[in-house]
């Protein structure tokens, strides 16, 4: 048989399939408004939301979309962000386990730590543990993991209560899985280890990782990463290692104002081993 | 009076024809406003410097000759008043088909009247097609990478920038032959200094009135001097990296006052004053008034041997100039010099080309596509070659070698980076408000850092409580974009692009909230010595 006289054949076993493709890939009814919040177009997606409420009082995704839009108004008032969380309570009270339940729990500690008028710090750590802890490896107990150790970490406690810290968020990182969860948490501790205590030695395995794995994506970030991770190398005796991550900083950035200055640090450290250097 | 019927009927034909030809005008104006087979794409800019008015009009020309459907308007708006006019314009949603996006205009959230343009940027511009850039991503022709576009915060790309420019020193080298006997500029900061003297003996001999140099833009000439002593300072004090944290981040350098690791009694920020007063001195009283026509029409005139300004200057003074032109880099003095040298690590390194003009799509633009094929027209490797050549700003687009003159106006990345800039925000008012101290008659850096050590506290506060406000404010806002995207990416087959943004929202936000938490806890220190953090840890190693 010939491929012309299979045509119909296959035409028609392909139908459903591409009826059912179509189907799946068509927007969801809520997409526009998804897109207007995303371009931070608040008052387009306020109608969006407002709408597919009017269609289905029930629909958890609009009552979230409805209560992110609150937050995202060029006129906010306490008022706005009271009502916020209001509609995020109930959404979390009604089903706590589904994902728009998990997502308005995470919403409302960072109501707690950000959007409100009085942020209360305190809470906004205790709703993030209580998160992870209740729903490990879901994406928003991922995105509340470097919230976390932001939280503990730029605060004022005594040495030993901050090495605790310390300790608890290093226990948090193995049990991350999203690649920016991982990223951003060890960043967050790198930065703080080096910026409230000069720990480099420390601070150097946390960049290195972020970058032999090439996480990081935001140009400006690399930028610095990668200084930083060559001059911690470079402290810590590494030089085949502050080598790599010059060459690799160089390779990146060759018109960089530091660029003259790191190619003239180079001269002075060995060879850099290519499997060394990041993969931005 | 005059009473003739001949005069009268003349008078009456003449008001005739000019109403005539007014109508025909108007009429033939907003026919073609109203025809929906043409397009007039309108373009407003701040940028009034000798040539570029003349460049965007040559790029227009041939896009309308690529497109006869389309009239390509530009709309110069003087400087003075372009923030308030395109603040109205964009609010107002009233505002022209590409806007040059200005600092402090539309507030905050300016932003969100712009189209964001970051798929179209990830692909290849047509109009590069024929060229080596024909399959290069849109954003990988431009010198900067399209940095100037980018917006860190929202993690979209809004507009294309149009120039480029460094500052260098122009000379009238007729003049300097006069005074020098030779054409060569000088090559370090004694020299420049020297230079000044000759040329004032030389007015002082000849009896004619001449300086040694002037500019326009008050200080911001002479801020590249501070900043080359402020290297060594602002590597100091960024814990991060052993580099000054960047040209406008005086993030650590505030933080470490505040906390008082240093004073203004510190070497790099004496010499820094006193490389201004140096200067300054060479300069026309009055010259912190100055205007770019005033100083211009000072070198013209050959009442002065150098004219300190902008690359993007080039044109006007080679226009205006009856005399040949040369241009040389400021010079600063070495790191060997006994009184300033132990404060630099190097020449001030200019890096990469730095690109300005960010010309952006207003949400609110009645053509938008248009307007887009336009801008990628106008940013084309032959039609920037064409616009660089023209206007006198250095080429944004990659492989345009810059030719001739322009040679001498390239960046020179030789040399460590300069400490950031105390011109901007609270700070930078304080610190102009005290200039006179410094430029006077009887002004000295001593007397100058006197009056401004009551007043910096204050104002360094202000600056940092500004940044971590915005910082927040920005944080906030992505909150809801990362949320959206999220969602966005549960649909269908997301695109790349979408999945970049969404890692790239995640790890701006959190930079954005670590960043502000350590500015609020550094603060917060600086009024209470007896804290627990920033205490550096025994083991520490650096």
């Amino acid at each position: 048989m010939t491929v012309p006289r299979l045509l119909p054949v296959i035409v028609a076993c392909a139908l459903p399939w591409t009826a059912s493709r179509g189907a799946g890939e068509a927007p969801s009814p809520l997409h526009a408004g998804w897109q207007d919040l995303a371009l931070v177009n608040a008052s387009d997606a306020q109608v969006v939301f407002a709408t597919a409420q009017e269609t289905n009082p029930a629909g958890r995704e609009a009552r979230l979309g409805a209560a992110l839009t609150l937050l995202q108004l060029r006129s906010r008032t306490p008022g706005h962000v009271a009502d916020a969380a209001e509609l995020l309570e109930n959404l979390r009270q009604e089903n706590p386990n589904d994902d728009i339940g998990i997502g308005a729990a995470y919403y409302l500690a960072r109501i707690q730590q950000l959007h409100s008028f009085n942020p209360d710090r305190t809470a906004a750590v205790a709703s993030y543990r209580a998160l992870i802890a209740a729903h490990p490896g879901h994406p928003y107990a991922q995105l509340a993991a470097p919230k976390l150790a932001l939280l503990l970490l730029y605060d004022d406690v005594p040495p030993d209560e901050w090495e605790k810290r310390v300790a608890e968020i290093e226990a948090l990182i193995p049990q991350l899985t999203a690649p920016e969860a991982v990223r951003d948490t060890r960043l967050t501790l790198g930065t703080a280890l080096i910026r409230l205590r000069h720990d480099h030695v420390r601070a150097y395995p946390l960049f290195a990782a972020c970058l032999d794995s090439g996480s990081v994506t935001r140009m400006p970030r690399l930028n610095t990463v990668l200084v930083q991770a060559a001059e911690s190398a470079e402290r810590l005796g590494k030089r085949s290692e502050a080598a790599g991550y010059y060459a690799e900083f160089l390779r990146v950035f060759p018109n960089d104002s530091k660029s003259d200055e790191i190619r003239r640090r180079l001269a002075t450290l060995p060879v850099p081993k290519p499997a060394n250097a990041a993969r931005p | 009076m005059i009473r003739s019927p001949r005069y009268r009927r003349l008078g009456f034909t003449l008001l005739a024809v000019a109403f005539a030809l007014a109508a025909w005008r108007v009429l033939t104006h907003s026919g073609r406003e109203n025809d929906p087979r043409h397009v007039t794409l309108r373009l407003a800019h701040w940028q009034l410097e000798g040539g570029i008015r003349e460049a965007f009009d040559a790029i227009a020309h041939d896009y309308e000759a690529l497109h006869p459907d389309v009239h390509v308007e530009q709309i110069p708006v003087p400087v003075g008043i372009y923030t308030s006019w395109g603040t109205s314009q964009i609010i107002g949603g009233a505002a022209p088909d590409l806007v040059e996006i200005k600092g402090g205009m539309g507030g905050p959230e300016i932003w969100s009247y712009f189209l964001p343009i970051t798929e179209e940027v990830s692909r290849p511009n047509p109009y590069n097609a024929g060229t080596p850039l024909a399959n290069v991503a849109w954003r990988n022709t431009y010198a900067d990478g399209m940095d100037n576009a980018y917006n860190g915060g929202m993690f979209e790309t809004y507009g294309a920038s149009v120039f480029a420019s460094t500052i260098r020193i122009f000379y009238n080298v007729k003049l300097m032959r006069e005074v020098t006997g030779r054409a060569e500029p000088p090559h370090s900061f004694e020299e420049l200094m020297a230079l000044c003297q000759k040329v004032r003996d030389h007015a002082d001999r000849t009896g004619r009135p001449l300086l040694p140099i002037v500019c326009s833009y008050g200080t911001m000439m002479m801020d590249d001097l501070f900043r080359s002593q402020l290297q060594r300072l602002a590597s100091e004090v960024n814990p991060g990296v052993r580099f000054p944290a960047g040209p406008t981040d005086t993030t650590d350098l505030f933080l470490s006052y505040l906390n008082h690791q240093w004073t203004l009694d510190h070497p790099g920020f004496h010499g820094g004053a006193e490389l201004m007063r140096r200067v300054g001195r060479e300069m026309p009283p009055g010259f912190m008034q100055l205007n770019r026509e005033q100083a211009l029409f000072y070198f013209a005139q050959s009442r002065a041997l150098m004219f300190m300004a902008f690359s993007s200057d080039a044109t006007g003074i080679i226009r205006q100039a009856n005399f040949p032109v040369r241009a040389f880099r400021n010079p600063t003095p070495g790191p060997g010099t006994p009184e300033f040298g132990a404060n630099l690590l190097g020449p001030n390194s200019e890096g990469a080309l730095f690109t300005y003009g960010l010309l952006g799509i207003p949400r609110s633009s009645p053509h938008p596509a248009a307007a887009l094929d336009f801008l990628r027209f106008l940013t084309s490797q032959p039609e920037d070659r064409k616009f660089a050549r023209l206007s006198g700003s250095l080429p944004v687009i990659v492989g345009i070698e810059p030719e001739g003159f322009a040679k001498d106006l390239a960046p020179d990345s030789h040399g460590f980076p300069p400490g950031p800039t105390l011109t901007l925000g609270e700070t930078g008012r304080v610190v102009s408000n005290q200039l006179h101290l410094l430029f006077g008659p009887d002004g000295s850096s001593a007397a100058f850092l006197a009056a401004l050590s009551p007043l910096l506290p204050d104002s360094m506060r202000t600056d940092l409580t500004n940044g971590l406000n915005g910082a927040r404010r920005s944080a906030a806002l992505n909150d809801i974009t990362i949320e959206a995207t999220r969602q966005l990416l549960r649909e269908g087959t997301p695109s790349a692009t979408l999945r970049r943004k969404y890692q790239g929202l995640v790890e701006t936000q959190n930079e954005q909230e670590a960043n502000a938490y350590y500015i609020e806890l550094r603060l917060a220190q600086s009024t209470k010595p007896q804290m627990y953090a920033d205490k550096p840890d025994s083991t520490a190693s650096r």
